[in-house]
Formats: C-alpha cells, sequence, structure tokens
C-alpha cells in the first residue's frame, strides 16, 4: 500500500466510529447503496406474525429469493407450504392442491404499501420506500437500524411503523407494525 | 345576380344544420321501436367508448394503459376510465362491504350453521398464516361467510378479459401458463370460505383478428351524450391525446389505438358526411361552371345561372328549416347536388333563345313543355315529403322547394335579363347532323329490346327484392366496424342482438320480476344436460347486481338474531387459537345487516356501478324498464321460449326491428311513387290532349326505369329505399327530357336548338352526380350510381321514343320548306 492508500484507510477508520453516534446522511445513501448493488439474494428466513384474531403467534420458516430490480419471492416450507411472489406491480400467492391466486399491487393500496416495503427493505429501493414513508436511520454501518414513519394519512391507515435492521450490505430483520395491531417480523439467516 | 346571392348570404347563418345521423331515424313505430331509438340516442351505450392498446410488449402497454387511466380520471369529459385494475374503488368496496350481507347470494341459513362457521373459521385461520394476512385481516376476519367475493362474483360477470399485470388484457387462445386463475380486485378472502370465488380458466376463443401481440383493453364512458356531438368529438380527442402521452411516458414508440363504441362511430359518420358535403358543394361548383362556360363561351350564362341557384337553394333550405326546425346535413349535400338540375332551367330557356328574339318570346316557345315538366317533377317528389322518414321527407320538401322556385325565376324574372345581356347559345347547334341523328328513330323498335331484356332479368331473378337492412345506410367504414366487434368480443360487451324486456311500474317490480326469472335463466345457461352448451354463455340483468326488496328481506330473515349468532360462533371458534373479541365485527356487522334499511338502486354510490345498473334498469314513458341482455347467445328460440306466456316481458329483436321499419317505409315509399307518377300522367294528358303522346312519354320513362332497376338488381342484389327514392328522381329528369322531345310544331333548328341544350343538361346533371358516387357516406354514393345510369339511359330512351318519328310531325316542316 501507499503511504496515500495508508493514509485514506486511516482517515476512513476515524471518521465512520465518529459519525456513529449521530444520524448521518452518508450512511444512508452508503446502506442503500450497497443493498442495491447485488443482483440477487437468497436466504432463508424466520417469520413471526401476530395476527389481531388469532391468540397465538404464527411462525413461519422457508427461503427468500430477491432478483433485481423488483422481483421477490418468498417461499415458506413450514407450517405450510406456500410461495408469495412479488413482481413488478403484480403479487401471486400458490399453494400447492390451490389455483394461485393473483393480486394487482393497483386494487389495494395495504398492498402496494406492504410489497413496497418488503421489496425496498431488500432491494436498497429508495425511491420506493420515500414514497410512502419518511425514512430515518441510525447507527453504524455493521449495525444500522432504518426506521420508518408514515409519510401521509394513506400510508398511515395501513402500517404504523417499520424498522429494518441490517449490517454491512445484509438486512438482518424486518419488522412492521401495521395500523390494525398486526405486527410481523422476518429475520433473514444467509 | 348580386340580389339573389344577398339573399343566400342572409340565409346561411340563421340555417341550423344538424349532422347527427340519428335526427334521420323516423320518429314513428310500435312501442318497443320507439323505447330502443331513445337508448340508442341517450342510453349508457350512447358514450361508451372501447380502447385498446396494441404494439408493444405486455408490461409496456401494461404501464401505459395505468397511465391512459389515471390521466383520463383527471379530463373534465370523461365520467370514468377502466382499465380492469381499479375496478372497484377503495370507496365503492367499501360501500359494497357495508351492505354485503344484503346483496350477496349466500347469505342463507345453512352458512350461518355452527359447521359452517367452522369450516370457514378454518380456512380463515389458513389465510391469516399465509401471506395474504393482512387481506385476510381486513375482509376475511370480519366476514367469515365470504358475503364480499360472492356478490363481487356477480357483479364481475361475464368479463372475458383477462387480468395480467393487474390491468385488462384481450384472451389469448388457451389457458394460462399456471393452469388458470381467478382475477381478485383487492379484496376477498384467500382461502374461499363460504361461497367463494371460483378460479375461472381463461379459455375463452382464439386470438384476435388483425393483431400479432397483446391487446390492453380499456372501457371509457364520456360525460357528453350522443346528442352533443362536439363534445364527445372533444373528449374522444384529449383520449388520443392521453393516450399518446401515456404511451411516450411508458416507452412504448408505436401506439397502435384501437376505439369501438357510439362515440367514434358517430365522430367517423359526421367526418364521412362533412368531406362528402364539402366535395360536393365545392367539386360540383367548379364543375358546372366549367362546362357551362365552355359550353355558352360567356361569362354571363353564370350569371343568369347565378340568379335561380343560390335563391332557390336559399327558399329551399329555408322551407325545410321551418317545417322541420333544422336542416340536416346530408340534406345540404343532396341539395348541393341539387344545383345539377335547377341549373337546367336557365340553361333550357337561354339554350332555346335564337339570338335577339325578346324573351319572352323563348318562354312562349318552350312554355308548355317546360311547365309541364316543372309541374309533373314536382308532383313526383311530392311523393317524399309525406314520408315519415324524416330524411326522405326533408329531401322531398327540399326538392320540390327548389324546383319550384327555380322555374319561378327562370320564367319569370330570367327572360328579361336574359335580353338585356344579349345571351344566347353561340352555336345553335348542327343542322347538318340533326336528320341523321333523328333517322335513328327508325329503329325506334329495336328500343323495346333493352326493356325486354330488362323484364325478362326481372323475372328470373325473382321479381324485386327490396333490402331492409338499415347497416347499409351506414357510413361507417368496415375497418371501424370490425374493430368494435373484436373489442366487444374482448372484453365480453354485449352487443345488443336480441334482449328481453319486463315492464314495470317501479325499480322494484322490475326487479322482482327478473328475481322470478332467474332459477329459469340460470338453468338455460348451463344447459340440459351435463357437458352441453348452454343456449348463452351469459346474461346481463339488473336483479343479480341488486336484488329486489323481498329478497332482501329474505335475507334479512336469515341473518341469526344476536344471541344465536354469538353462540354459534362460540361454539365454531372453539380450539382454532383466536381471540374472544377476533368476531366482534362480524357480528356487529350481521346485526346492522339485520336490522337497517334495505338498498334500493338509488343507493349505488359510484359513477362505474350506477352506470352499469342505469344500462339494465332504466325510467322510459312513465314506466320501468328491465333488459336482460345474453352474451355469446347460442340458441336464440331457446332464449325466446323462456319469455313466452310471462306477461309484462318482451322479446326484442333489435336488428329485426330495424328492419321492420325499414321495410314499414319502403312500402310506404312504393305507392307514394305510384301516386306521384299517376298524377303526373294525369297533368300530362290534360296538357298535351294527346294520349299516343303521352303513352311514349310515358313509355320512354317506363323503358328507363325497367333497365335501371333490372342493372341494379343484377349488380346489388336487391334494391334499398335511397335507390328506390332516387329513381323516383330518376323518372322526373327523364320526363324533363321526354316532354321537350315530344314537342310539336318546331322546325329542324328548332329540334337541332332541343337536342344541343338537352345533351348539355345532361352532361351537367352526369359531372354532379357523378361525384356522388365518389363519396364516403354509401347513402350517397348509392343516389349517384342510380341517378348516372337513369339519367343516361332517360335521355336515350328520351330520344328514341318520345320524339316524333322521321317523316311525320314537325319534321316535315322542315323538308317541305326545303
Amino acid at each position: 500500500m501507499t503511504v496515500r492508500g495508508s493514509a485514506l484507510a486511516a482517515l476512513a477508520l476515524l471518521v465512520v466510529p465518529a459519525g456513529a453516534s449521530r444520524a448521518d446522511p452518508g450512511v444512508l445513501d452508503q446502506i442503500m447503496a450497497r443493498l442495491a448493488a447485488a443482483p440477487s439474494r437468497e436466504t432463508r428466513f424466520v417469520a413471526d406474525k401476530h395476527v389481531a384474531a388469532l391468540a397465538q403467534p404464527v411462525h413461519s420458516a422457508g427461503r427468500m429469493l430477491y432478483r433485481k430490480p423488483d422481483h421477490l419471492e418468498q417461499i415458506t416450507q413450514t407450517p405450510q407450504p406456500e410461495r408469495l411472489v412479488i413482481d413488478g406491480g403484480s403479487v401471486s400467492i400458490s399453494s400447492p392442491g390451490q389455483p394461485t391466486r393473483r393480486l394487482g399491487l393497483d386494487d389495494s393500496p395495504a398492498l402496494r404499501i406492504l410489497a413496497d416495503t418488503l421489496l425496498g427493505a431488500v432491494s436498497g429501493n429508495r425511491a420506493a420506500l420515500a414514497r410512502h414513508f419518511r425514512i430515518a436511520e441510525q447507527g453504524p454501518l455493521q449495525a444500522w437500524r432504518i426506521t420508518l414513519t408514515p409519510a401521509g394519512n394513506v400510508t398511515a391507515q395501513v402500517v404504523r411503523i417499520a424498522y429494518i435492521d441490517g449490517d454491512g450490505a445484509e438486512v438482518r430483520q424486518i419488522d412492521i407494525v401495521q395500523a390494525n395491531g398486526d405486527e410481523t417480523r422476518i429475520t433473514l439467516q444467509p | 345576380m348580386l340580389a339573389s346571392l344577398a339573399f343566400a348570404g342572409l340565409v346561411a347563418p340563421r340555417l341550423r344544420v344538424e349532422s347527427d345521423l340519428t335526427q334521420l331515424i323516423p320518429a314513428g313505430g310500435d312501442e318497443a321501436s320507439r323505447l330502443m331509438t331513445r337508448q340508442i340516442r341517450s342510453g349508457v351505450a350512447s358514450s361508451l367508448v372501447l380502447v385498446g392498446l396494441e404494439g408493444a410488449d405486455e408490461g409496456r402497454l401494461a404501464a401505459t394503459s395505468r397511465g391512459l387511466q389515471a390521466r383520463l380520471q383527471r379530463e373534465p369529459g370523461i365520467m370514468f376510465a377502466q382499465n380492469g385494475s381499479t375496478l372497484l374503488n377503495p370507496d365503492t368496496i367499501g360501500w359494497l362491504f357495508a351492505h354485503r350481507y344484503l346483496l350477496a347470494p349466500n347469505t342463507t341459513p345453512a352458512a350461518f350453521t355452527v359447521a359452517a362457521l367452522h369450516a370457514d373459521f378454518v380456512r380463515l385461520r389458513a389465510a391469516l398464516a399465509s401471506s395474504a394476512s393482512p387481506l385476510a385481516s381486513q375482509y376475511g376476519v370480519p366476514d367469515p361467510t365470504g358475503a364480499l367475493p360472492a356478490l363481487l362474483g356477480a357483479w364481475r360477470g361475464s368479463a372475458a378479459a383477462s387480468l395480467r399485470h393487474g390491468v385488462w388484457f384481450a384472451p389469448e387462445g388457451g389457458p394460462g401458463p399456471d393452469g388458470g386463475s381467478g382475477a381478485e380486485h383487492g379484496a376477498g378472502d384467500g382461502a374461499g370460505p363460504g361461497g367463494g370465488h371460483r378460479a375461472e380458466p381463461d379459455a375463452r376463443g382464439g386470438g384476435h383478428p388483425g393483431s400479432d401481440g397483446p391487446r390492453a383493453l380499456l372501457v371509457v364512458r364520456l360525460r357528453a351524450g350522443a346528442s352533443d356531438g362536439a363534445a364527445q368529438v372533444a373528449a374522444l380527442a384529449a383520449l388520443r391525446r392521453d393516450a399518446d402521452a401515456a404511451a411516450s411516458a411508458a416507452g412504448v414508440a408505436h401506439l397502435r389505438l384501437l376505439e369501438g363504441g357510439a362515440p367514434v362511430f358517430a365522430r367517423a359518420a359526421q367526418a364521412s358526411v362533412e368531406h362528402d358535403v364539402r366535395l360536393l358543394s365545392v367539386a360540383s361548383l367548379l364543375l358546372v361552371t366549367g362546362w357551362l362556360t365552355w359550353r355558352f363561351r360567356s361569362p354571363w350564362m353564370l350569371a343568369a345561372i347565378g340568379v335561380t341557384v343560390p335563391a332557390s337553394f336559399a327558399v329551399a333550405c329555408l322551407a325545410v328549416q321551418f317545417a322541420f326546425g333544422f336542416v340536416h346535413a346530408i340534406t345540404l349535400g343532396f341539395g348541393a347536388t341539387m344545383l345539377g338540375i335547377t341549373v337546367d332551367y336557365p340553361v333550357l330557356l337561354v339554350g332555346h333563345r335564337k339570338i335577339g328574339e325578346p324573351g319572352p318570346d323563348t318562354i312562349r316557345r318552350i312554355g308548355r313543355a317546360f311547365t309541364l315538366s316543372v309541374l309533373t317533377a314536382s308532383l313526383g317528389l311530392s311523393g317524399m315529403i309525406g314520408s315519415s322518414f324524416r330524411g326522405i321527407a326533408q329531401l322531398g320538401l327540399f326538392s320540390v322547394s327548389g324546383i319550384l322556385t327555380a322555374a319561378a325565376l327562370t320564367g319569370w324574372l330570367l327572360p328579361r335579363l336574359i335580353e338585356r345581356a344579349g345571351l344566347a347559345p353561340a352555336y345553335a347547334g348542327a343542322r347538318g347532323r340533326l336528320p341523321r341523328l333523328e333517322g335513328l328513330r327508325r329503329f325506334r323498335l329495336w328500343g323495346l329490346l333493352p326493356p325486354a331484356l330488362a323484364l325478362a332479368v326481372l323475372a328470373g331473378l325473382g321479381g324485386v327484392r327490396l333490402d331492409r337492412d338499415l347497416a347499409a345506410l351506414t357510413p361507417v367504414p368496415a375497418r371501424l366496424l370490425a374493430g368494435d366487434a373484436a373489442l366487444r368480443a374482448d372484453l365480453g360487451a354485449p352487443d345488443v342482438g336480441i334482449a328481453a324486456l319486463v315492464r314495470a311500474d317501479s325499480p322494484d317490480g322490475v326487479l322482482a320480476r327478473e328475481t322470478a326469472l332467474l332459477p329459469a335463466l340460470d338453468a338455460l345457461r348451463a344447459g340440459g344436460r351435463p357437458g352441453a352448451d348452454g343456449a348463452f354463455d351469459s346474461v346481463e340483468i339488473a336483479a343479480r347486481l341488486l336484488p329486489d326488496q323481498a329478497t332482501q328481506a329474505a335475507r334479512q330473515a336469515a341473518l341469526p338474531d344476536e344471541a344465536t349468532l354469538a353462540a354459534r360462533i362460540g361454539a365454531a371458534q372453539a380450539g382454532l387459537g383466536f381471540t374472544p373479541a377476533a368476531f366482534d365485527a362480524f357480528r356487529q356487522a350481521v346485526a346492522a345487516a339485520r336490522a337497517g334499511p334495505r338498498v334500493s338502486p338509488g343507493d349505488l354510490p359510484s359513477d362505474l356501478l350506477r352506470s352499469r345498473l342505469d344500462a339494465l334498469l332504466f325510467r322510459a314513458d312513465g314506466a320501468w324498464y328491465g333488459a336482460v341482455i345474453p352474451t355469446g347467445l347460442h340458441d336464440a328460440a331457446a332464449f325466446r321460449a323462456l319469455f313466452a306466456g310471462r306477461p309484462g316481458w318482451q322479446v326484442l329483436d333489435v336488428r329485426a326491428a330495424t328492419g321492420r321499419l325499414v321495410g314499414f317505409y319502403t312500402s310506404q315509399a312504393w305507392p307514394a311513387l305510384l301516386a306521384g307518377g299517376g298524377l303526373a300522367v294525369l297533368v300530362l294528358l290534360a296538357g298535351t290532349r294527346d294520349a299516343w303522346r303521352v303513352a311514349r312519354i310515358v313509355g320512354a320513362i317506363a323503358a328507363t326505369l325497367l333497365v335501371t332497376v333490372a342493372v341494379l338488381m343484377l349488380v346489388h342484389g336487391s334494391l334499398s329505399l335511397i335507390e328506390l327514392v332516387s329513381l323516383q328522381f330518376v323518372g322526373g329528369i327523364g320526363l324533363d327530357y321526354a316532354l321537350f322531345f315530344a314537342r310539336t310544331q318546331i322546325d329542324a333548328e328548332e329540334r337541332a336548338r332541343t337536342l344541343r341544350t338537352l345533351v348539355t343538361c345532361n352532361v351537367m346533371a352526369l359531372l354532379t352526380f357523378s361525384l356522388l358516387c365518389l363519396c364516403r357516406t354509401p347513402l350517397l354514393r348509392q343516389i349517384g350510381e342510380t341517378v348516372c345510369l337513369g339519367i343516361l339511359l332517360a335521355l336515350g330512351f328520351a330520344f328514341l321514343f318520345a320524339g316524333p318519328r322521321p317523316g311525320t310531325e314537325g319534321a316535315g316542316g322542315d323538308e317541305a320548306r326545303a
């Protein structure tokens, strides 16, 4: 390494910890840029769903596939096999033994917002998130958290608040609290 | 001449000109036809536009469709634009959700038993665990029996279009790659509890004609009805602009826009009519002035004509406006070609004048023939005025007023003027050629051959067949009609061929009668045997969208009361893991539906729902009517039989009804023709007091008409109403020629003058009527073809038959002198 290079590296090491304790706009951009850089991603997931109508939370597990720019597949293996595909403007849900249901994201604002949140979180698509939420981020690059608060009335009627936790270029956890109290927490494991 | 032009100039701005073709449709007929006419003119269908987008891949077309829909919703001239994505906006879904138990067909006691509820709850739990849980929470938990999906199924009806990328696309042949899928509209519970929506495979017919790519579909309703043509045209222009904007925003380079529906046809018809009127007015003016200047080598001839023609045109317009309140553009166009006839009169006058002769003398010489021909022509055309087909009546009045005015001016005003101007034909006709031409009359018996042939041909063809199809009169190009048919097939939007109509005193009465019919309709649709095709694919009926009060009351009674429901819910949800308060919303909704007010047609919230219902349930003449419209009708007889013997119902065959209308008016035209003809013959007899001459004149005209009819039958296979009317015109012109040829006591010089003048008139008429053959409007084209053929034959036969034989009366005078 040249003298210049090592000096830069030292500077970087100095800068990053200094920015850790306060909201740094540069960090958000870096996070988003790294997320967006990946052409595809495949992870395992474990999801906890708290639904108001059900007394017990629902646990599910499976795999999640992401392909740039807006293709996301959530393949649940337990407790019942199911495949959710978000692609562009539509969502399809298929279970074995049942016909595939297709829903247009334009049909239901709720669906659009939730799909955008999930997709935006995984793909680093800041524009999609900014459409519905005010984005605040905190934390160093290794342990960041993005907080999404509804930007308008329409969103506020669907989502109360959402969190995305991650480290580096990986998303570790997505937590969506809906306006009606339902909460979904998805934990991703590589 | 200046005075005449000034007069015409005064009249023009005061004219009310209409281009709407429906104004020409007769007002009479039976009640059902009147209803149909009214629905055509002002019903929902008159403002509905079907749109197809082609020219890119599915994704981009879908984006274009969404962009277009968003833009159109903001246009002031558009009531709504549907592309399948937001078929029901959140407000509408909210309203339907609130009234779901009264509207849904699955509100029966069986749906609220413990066992049924238990099964529903099991499905609900699975849905809540799945990825569709947000929807399940919002719509499934308060509605475990699936009332909303059931009622949406009834409202969705027969849409053949499939949803791809969230918007409507025309179906391609065969089912989709994942074995068929149902279309959802943002509500509806995934696991389908209760009467959930059955997914239907996408197996409707093959691809669409004339396209080899995907086609995105939209349905657009304009705010303006058929009576406001200008507003509709403006709205259509806005639609095209927005489509281009949406296409470029979505990255589509070459968008192909298909349009269908009544406003599109009206625009095409109007454009066609206007184009034709312009063509006729300008071109006929140019041609006629050119020909006349050449013939008479004097601009004063034009001045002479300039006196009569504008004045007679203006008087004719005024007369029609006075009688009908408006002048239709087609009447104007046809009137412009009347130039060819009224110009005849000054030409006849000038053509017969000897150089230096005082004006009144010329009149005296040709006066008798002239007066007779004007009288008989007017009499013949006056038959049209009595027709209740407004278009024909207008044409009749227009023609008669114009003819009379032109004749009057020619007879009284013109002689003095032309004397002052010294107008006379430069060249009075070749005296030398005349005997040779007249010698042809020796062979006049040969002239009987064509009419005889014509008779034989007609007999062989089985007589004269009259065309009853109004469709031949439409100026809409065939390409547009085909495009509309394709779009309708794609969207599953019924085109009204056969419909059933029920009448009652109130909207609920209509709905009650339709409800009584529903079981029989369903049986007919499903077919008698399993696997057999039903009598029709699907049917649009108001009662399926909104049940009558009796049905709603029955549903209210079917809902369990609070205590019973609470107990059943408790029993059904045991052990499933729901919270105790999970179904509170459900209980409240049921209680509200049980106690609350029932729904009537006026309560429907949105424009889209309202439009759909208004098309099927409407008020007319103080009573309420319901329409039952089948799509994909395979067995019309079975459909008809369904309504036989049920009071208050009648089956309308729309196409047959219009055919009957045309038949009715055609049968009116025959007697008018004959009456006019009879009157004319009587006048002739009185005027000439020579039966043999009258016989020759009538023979000439009869020969002309026979041969013309035979040729038309050979070429077209049938005679349309318009051709029938044109034949009257031909008869009138032929009478003109025959009368002038049959004049007695005239010397060779005069006869030469007559021949030349009549040939001049004939060419003039040919010039103007042949222009009609170039028109876009089939109506005007038919008139042009008939008249051109007719007047050519008329000149020939009149010359052959009506004129005196060489060596007999009149011609002998010249020989004697020489």
